[in-house]
């Protein structure tokens, strides 16, 4: 029962700290693709 | 708006260290530091249980400073409330996810040492209600439709910041289920010293990594203002183009 314990606790730690940096790292990228402007943008200048 | 370098050679270098010191530190406590004298290896739980709770308490006042600069700034100069709500949103999530790791393994090491996942003792339900406040904020930031959505979670983590003291002090002031304090707890108290090293290289590998978590998400916050930004700017430019 202990050594079961133990590894639940840091498998627990690894995977929520591992979870939220890599969906920081996911939001991250999907902000950089969904910024290239649309294929056929209206994009020019005044 | 300037764009964060996080993911520059700095950000580089820090998480290459951080994760060189969680390395090390893990191994110092699951395989060097010898296992507790009344409950053997599950107190090593101890090594990632403690510093994450100590940082569960450090945040909420980078959420707090930032909430209260966001409040005075919003009115004054609007680029710099910008700045101080992505540190506040940032500090507020990893303050979250330190308080889900203390709450978590708090029960694992609970049940084997004391028979039962939960009790409702002041120091677990005050650290409850903590991540309760900051879940909170965060549900508030994010489901909110009005405008003043950032000035209410502001002002939220002004009180929130409130219960970091009682979740500190309940062992002090009430008698818990809880363990009584180690550090500065009196004559009996502290740590064996064989326990130290593991313990300290533990709270450095965690806080390390904390701040990085808080640069990467405050990144992240910076680069959806700009998004939000630009996408009003073109909007702008659209109804103006519209309207010649």
């Amino acid at each position: 029962m202990e050594a079961r314990h133990l590894l639940y606790a840091y498998t627990a730690v690894w995977v929520i700290q591992g979870g939220y940096a890599g969906w920081i790292f996911y939001q991250w990228l999907r902000l950089g693709r969904n910024s290239r402007p649309a294929a056929g943008a209206n994009t020019r200048q005044q | 708006m300037q764009r964060s370098r996080i993911f520059g050679p700095l950000g580089l270098v820090w998480f290459l260290l951080t994760l060189a010191v969680i390395v090390y530190a893990t191994r110092l406590g699951l395989l060097l530091s010898p296992p507790e004298a009344t409950m053997g290896n599950v107190a090593r739980i101890l090594y990632y249980h403690v510093p994450h709770s100590m940082l569960s308490l450090v945040f909420p006042y980078v959420n707090f400073g930032a909430s209260l600069a966001y409040l005075y700034w919003r009115r004054r100069d609007p680029l710099k409330a910008l700045t101080a709500d992505a540190i506040a949103i940032s500090a507020a999530e990893v303050t979250v996810v330190y308080g889900s790791i203390c709450l978590v393994t708090g029960m694992l090491w609970g049940r084997v040492a004391w028979g039962i996942w939960w009790t409702w003792d002041a120091r677990l339900t005050s650290m409850l209600l903590l991540w309760l406040l900051y879940v909170s904020y965060l549900m508030l930031r994010k489901l909110s439709s009005t405008g003043q959505a950032h000035t209410l979670a502001a002002v939220l983590s002004v009180f929130a910041a409130i219960d970091v003291p009682i979740v500190y002090m309940s062992i002090r002031w009430w008698r818990t289920q809880h363990p009584a304090p180690v550090f500065g707890g009196g004559p009996d108290s502290g740590l064996d010293p064989s326990m130290k090293p593991a313990f300290g290289w533990n709270v450095l590998a965690w806080a390390l990594w904390g701040v990085f978590l808080l640069a990467m998400r405050y990144a992240l916050e910076r680069r959806k203002q700009q998004r939000e930004q630009d996408a009003a700017l073109q909007a702008i430019e659209a109804s103006l183009e519209m309207a010649q």
